[in-house]
């Protein structure tokens, strides 16, 4: 079998005042700064790299010449995805006949700005004199603005804009608090923002708020859809609506039906904490077990028989060293004429499984030193040998611990999860016995999730998104889909949503896709067929897979209507 | 002298009832280097002069050319600063962010080069490392069998073996780094160790 790295077997690191040359904090400055203003991807810095960045292109290229000459040019998943991506439009709406997020329209003097009102409660203020025509001459007139919002995986789905963000080479999926899209016309003619202006976007969303008190953390970022990526603009200014539930003022009409929610809440919060940190005492992680070890040439050698104090300390440990050589810890600096002395007995107290400390006593005086017990020969070669089949087994006890932990901490989460749920729907029915009751009481306004309001300023028109970068779930098996005709699918994009999380992965499927999952959430995989068909994997086939195997095959199920209006396909990706 | 003594005193003495903590101004927590280099990047020389070396050595582990190893390690800290406003200190040690931003640039060079990628090995005492005790096992023949292993290895795994067993890092950084669990970075290691083991030891 070929190699496939470079083994190096002799290393030798450089020496410290090698590398220390090699440091230059100024130009790292530099490039970084620059990088920065520029939004630029990093600029190398050093002209020798250059050169032979641009020796090692040609190089390459000439290479991939060779190669295609040959015809063994073989592609790896994250090329071929890079390539299949890279040959579509960056923001790819789906061939699907549902609509799309539609763009509300707003006419506003552009001379005088003005604050538009949008039906979810968002505003979005215009400063005057904020447009310009591509000749850079101040708009004049009104402008009509063309606004939509995005909120869920649906609308990021039916949109076609991508929720992934690269940086450092990793890539991010984007989990969203809402999304914005904004332009501004004049006769049908796009304007343009101009510099120094910028519009105040006040997005009205709801997302899921762990903690009552706190907000949550998201940032702002606007696609550049000219270099296909996200930018990092700034920390996402997010507060709760004035009418979120923590809000309501003492003597409100619903106060004491709010605060018993939220007394349940914080103590099923406070009651999952509990049992998570109980959950690993309840199932005590295996013991490692204690390689022996052999009597060592140069430490002090105690000729005495700690037989029976060991019997004593340590019955457990007896069998095992009973015959065994008792030497000081290396650590101990004790000489033997300290120890040289007629003493009238011994005490021995068991420290770990390898150290004691053993006392020699004479009247009044003490002395106090850390022993082990060490063997030799066969005994040792005995111990060895049962020293490993502990360790196999102790693997095996680690594998089946994580499992369980796992699976305890689950059914803790999910039975939270449902108190929760339970908790919010007694909510809701004593809001609506109050509002029976005659009281004034908005049910649907306090009974939603938490609706915050993101505040942000957009010096430029285009898509804006209130986002957090999650890591891709990290396991990774390669996945085969097939229609239930038993064609396999390949190169088509597919769609991934994860329960919980207001996101959706755009991936490529190959013959054999790379899927990284996390298998305690549930998942929905779909892909739209050139005939715009739609191919389902629901979640449930991706419970109980055997990890054992790397390569798993997936039959996807088919939704047989090719135009589904909006909110029939909101039912068939539902989850 | 007296002065000196003062200043030993005012070290180690905490007045009673109040909390104290005697620090150079220049030594600042992790934390704290961290703040100040987002407010400033000026700031981040601190950070960079604290990891530089062991950043450059582990990628010079893996590329085994000073200059390479020197622009590669300057792109890691380059990005480090370009986005350190996105770090957030949550516990997870900052070397442990640098080590993953080298990380991708390793493979962002391997993979725009094609060539082979290089794995240094260096086991001063690989009888002991795979806790083998008979001494009539060659330790050649023990090397060829870890190198037979490491040319299996993929991804994670070949830098969890690599940061385990040839630079000794503990299994929390190694952890932190690669964002794995200790019990999964420890059977897996058992596991190599096990294979490594039966094909030496018949």
């Amino acid at each position: 079998m070929r190699d496939q790295y470079d083994i190096n077997k002799n290393y030798k690191a450089p020496s410290d005042d090698a590398i220390n040359s090699k440091m230059d904090f100024d130009a790292v400055l530099r490039a970084a700064q620059e990088q920065r203003a520029e939004g630029d991807r990093v600029k190398t810095i050093s002209s020798k790299r250059q050169v032979w960045k641009r020796v090692s292109a040609i190089a390459a290229a000439v290479a991939l010449l060779i190669a295609l000459g040959l015809g063994f040019l073989k592609e790896d998943y994250p090329t071929k995805q890079e390539k299949y991506f890279t040959s579509k439009p960056f923001v790819n709406p789906p061939a699907v006949e549902a609509a799309k997020p539609v763009f509300a329209s707003y006419r506003v003097p552009a001379y005088e700005g003005g604050i538009i009102e949008h039906e979810t409660g968002s505003k979005i203020t215009i400063p005057k004199e904020a447009f310009e025509y591509n000749n850079g001459d101040i708009v004049t007139g009104e402008v009509d603005i063309l606004y939509r919002e995005m909120h869920d995986f649906i609308d990021f789905f039916l949109s076609g804009i991508p929720m992934t963000y690269d940086s450092l080479g990793t890539t991010y999926n984007l989990e969203s608090a809402g999304m914005v899209e904004i332009f501004a016309e004049q006769g049908g003619q796009r304007v343009n923002m101009r510099p120094g202006k910028s519009l105040e976007v006040e997005l009205v969303s709801v997302v899921e708020v762990p903690n009552l008190n706190i907000p949550p953390s998201f940032n702002i970022y606007k696609l550049n859809e000219g270099e296909r990526r996200w930018e990092y603009r700034n920390i996402d200014n997010i507060q709760f609506m004035e009418s979120a539930p923590e809000k309501l003022p003492i003597g409100h009409q619903a106060y004491e039906v709010q605060k018993e929610y939220f007394d349940r809440i914080l103590e099923l919060e406070m009651l999952q904490q509990d049992l998570l940190s109980k959950v690993s005492e309840s199932l005590p992680i295996p013991k490692e077990p204690v390689r022996p070890t052999q009597k060592r040439n140069e430490a002090l050698t105690l000729n005495i028989d700690l037989g029976q104090q060991l019997k004593e300390a340590a019955p457990n440990l007896y069998d095992k060293y009973k015959d065994a050589f008792w030497q000081a810890h290396p650590s101990e600096k004790v000489s033997m004429s300290e120890l040289d002395k007629n003493w009238e007995e011994t005490k021995l107290v068991q420290f770990n499984e390898l150290d004691f400390e053993l006392t020699f006593i004479k009247g009044e005086e003490r002395k106090t030193i850390l022993v082990n017990p060490l063997l030799t020969g066969r005994k040792f070669e005995r111990a060895m040998q049962k020293y490993r089949r502990d360790k196999d087994q102790y693997a095996q006890k680690m594998e089946t611990w994580e499992d369980n932990l796992a699976i305890r901490q689950k059914e803790i989460k999910a039975k939270t999860a449902e108190q929760k749920k339970a908790a919010q729907m007694q909510y809701v029915t004593n809001l609506e016995n109050l509002k029976k009751q005659g009281k004034d009481v908005d049910v649907q306004s306090l009974a939603s999730r938490t609706k915050v309001i993101n505040k942000f300023k957009a010096d430029e028109l285009g898509i804006w998104n209130c986002d957090r970068p999650v890591l891709p779930d990290l396991k990774a098996f390669n996945a085969r889909f097939k229609l239930p005709n038993g064609k396999v699918l390949n190169k088509v994009t597919a769609y991934m949503a994860a329960k919980g999380s207001n996101s959706i992965e755009k991936f490529l499927l190959a013959r054999k896709t790379p899927l990284h999952v996390d298998l305690t959430k549930e998942y929905l995989i779909w892909v739209v067929l050139p005939d715009n068909k739609i191919a389902l994997l629901q979640p449930k086939n991706l419970k109980d897979l055997d990890l054992s195997k790397n390569k798993q095959s997936f039959t996807m199920t088919m939704v047989e209507d090719t135009a589904i209006p909006e909110n029939q396909l909101r039912k068939v990706l539902s989850f | 002298m007296l002065a000196n003594r003062k200043k030993n005193i005012t070290k180690s003495v905490k007045p009673f009832g109040m909390k104290v903590s005697y620090r150079k101004k220049e030594s600042y927590s992790e934390e704290e280097l961290i703040l100040r280099a987002k407010k400033n990047p000026a700031h981040f020389d601190a950070l960079y002069k604290k990891y530089y070396k062991d950043i450059f050595i582990y990628i010079h582990r893996r590329v085994d050319r000073e200059s390479l190893a020197a622009d590669l390690a300057q792109d890691t800290f380059i990005k480090a600063l370009t986005n350190i406003e996105k770090f957030e200190y949550r516990g997870m040690p900052f070397s442990s962010w640098l080590y993953r931003i080298a990380i991708n640039q390793i493979n962002q060079h391997y993979r725009s080069n094609h060539s082979k990628r290089v794995v240094s090995v260096e086991v001063p005492d690989v009888r002991e490392d795979f806790e083998i005790d008979d001494m009539s096992v060659d330790k050649e023949k023990l090397m060829t069998a870890m190198i037979e292993e490491i040319n299996q290895l993929k991804g994670d795994d070949l830098i969890l073996i690599e940061m385990h067993f040839f630079e000794k890092k503990s299994y929390k950084e190694i952890c932190s780094i690669l964002d794995i669990k200790e019990g999964n970075a420890k059977v897996k290691v058992h596991r190599i160790k096990e294979r490594i083991r039966k094909k030496v030891i018949k």
